[in-house]
């Protein structure tokens, strides 16, 4: 019997695969399916959310409902909310559905819609605007986001995608990887939203197509918008952007009129007097 | 573009660790085979339960070597990757490779300062070294212990135990 030690073999205990390689496969695999993850989640989120009533979300909203009534008080958001209920008369809205508009008295110019029918528009937005049409079709185009439910689905879509990233990124505990989780949904998420500006644009349209009988002044807000980025240097390309190119815009809006059978132009009604206060 | 900010100071310290790691790993390797043929015909290792017979009062000794190795960050990343989709952890595999043959020879070396020629019962342990996150792998820790069998120096002609080559 002799003892004996020999040089212990290599290569049997350590794989001989490029880590690199792999990682980088592994990557791409998480990504794919965290993209697929995350639409399928914002598209279930969205579609439940449609199904909530609106009186639900109203009741949701209520906390932050006392800053809208205060709003009630000022003449540019009653003259708006009057603008917004004489349009929304013509419409076959969904039950209980109400609108809450508030008139914001900043420079930036913005105008959007949140959950609860509440529409804000603010000053640097408005003050561009030389008609009333043009201040409706902005009120109108919010307006439809909220008869799609938009506000409530993005909110539920977006609740369940990050519920899900969070979850993800707790059982697995990825360090750098869920910032990237982050980024792959939100870029993915952008595309949706584009879908619902283009959507609102013509439901927007339509309202405005009732009440004045013409789409006169509404081409006025797409140049003004355009002409802000180009100042700004805010226009980012279309992929990136939540808005469709704003240029490309009024284009599609035209042909929408014609399809709707709504005249081009006709005589421009002035901004109300209770929007007037103070402008330049 | 905060996001892409937040990926950049993610992917940075992966790099960092891949070439670093990679660099200090080859050197380990490097060392471990060097030690190893250093090391091949003194205090030989088995796991055998018992000792074989030898002339004179052979001494008994518990001789262990212990090494802790760290985890780069493109390590973990790629662990945790196989966490989520499963597969060999080839990136571990080095690493626990590297650990048990650094904690063997270091016994050994131990039990070759002592006087032994022999170290008989080879037990192996891992375990592994979290910070208290029990999602999170920081490093390893090898221990390696036998026991080593000095020979009886005053038996002459048996310096080497019985039925030993050397």
């Amino acid at each position: 019997m002799g003892y004996e030690n020999r040089l212990p073999p290599e290569g049997i205990n350590v794989g001989k695969t490029n880590i690199l390689a792999e990682v980088f496969w592994l990557l791409i695999g998480f990504a794919i399916s965290v993209i697929g993850l995350v639409i399928f989640l914002y598209l279930l989120g969205t579609v439940l959310a449609s199904y909530i009533p609106f009186s639900w979300e109203l009741k949701l909203t209520q906390s932050f409902s006392r800053y809208t009534s205060e709003a009630r008080q000022d003449r540019r958001s009653q003259t708006l909310q009057e603008m917004a209920d004489a349009m929304a008369k013509g419409m076959d809205l969904p039950e209980g559905m109400v609108f809450n508009v508030k008139y914001v008295d900043d420079e930036e110019v913005n105008a959007y819609a949140t959950v609860g029918g509440i529409i804000m528009l603010h000053r640097g937005l408005l003050d561009q605007l030389h008609s009333e049409n043009a201040i409706a079709m902005v009120l109108a185009h919010e307006m439809a986001h909220i008869i799609h439910r938009d506000p409530a689905q993005a909110v539920g879509g977006r609740l369940l995608v990050s519920i899900a990233i969070n979850l993800l990124a707790g059982v697995v505990g990825l360090d750098g990887l869920d910032s990237l989780a982050g980024t792959t949904s939100s870029l993915a998420l952008l595309t949706f939203s584009r879908e619902a500006e283009r959507r609102a644009d013509v439901t927007g349209l339509q309202l405005v197509g009732k009440r004045y009988g013409h789409m006169g002044g509404v081409g006025e807000v797409y140049e003004k918008l355009a002409a802000y980025e180009a100042r700004t240097g805010l226009s980012v390309p279309e992929f990136m952007a939540s808005h469709p190119e704003t240029a490309g815009r009024t284009d599609t809006l035209r042909a929408e009129a014609q399809k709707m059978g709504i005249p081009l132009d006709g005589p421009l009604t002035p901004i109300p007097a209770g929007l007037r206060l103070g402008r330049k | 573009m905060a996001d892409l900010f937040f990926i950049f100071w993610a992917v940075i310290p992966l790099i960092i660790g891949y070439v670093v790691g990679t660099l200090l790993e080859q050197k380990h390797y490097a060392s471990i085979r060097k030690r190893e043929q250093e090391m091949l015909d003194k205090a030989l290792v088995f796991n055998l339960p018992n000792a074989p017979i030898m002339a004179g009062a052979p001494q008994l000794r518990l001789v262990a070597g212990s090494v802790v190795v760290s985890v780069d960050a493109f390590k973990r990343m790629a662990a945790k990757l196989h966490s989520f989709f499963g597969g060999r952890v080839t990136a571990y595999e080095s690493l626990l490779d590297r650990g048990r043959r650094e904690a063997i020879l270091r016994m050994r070396e131990k039990a070759h300062e002592l006087g032994a020629t022999m170290v008989f019962g080879l037990r192996l342990e891992t375990s592994g070294i979290n910070n208290g996150d029990p999602r999170l792998t920081t490093g390893i820790e090898l221990i390696a212990y036998g026991t080593a069998i000095i020979p009886d120096s005053t038996v002459t002609g048996t310096a080497a135990p019985w039925g030993t080559r050397a």
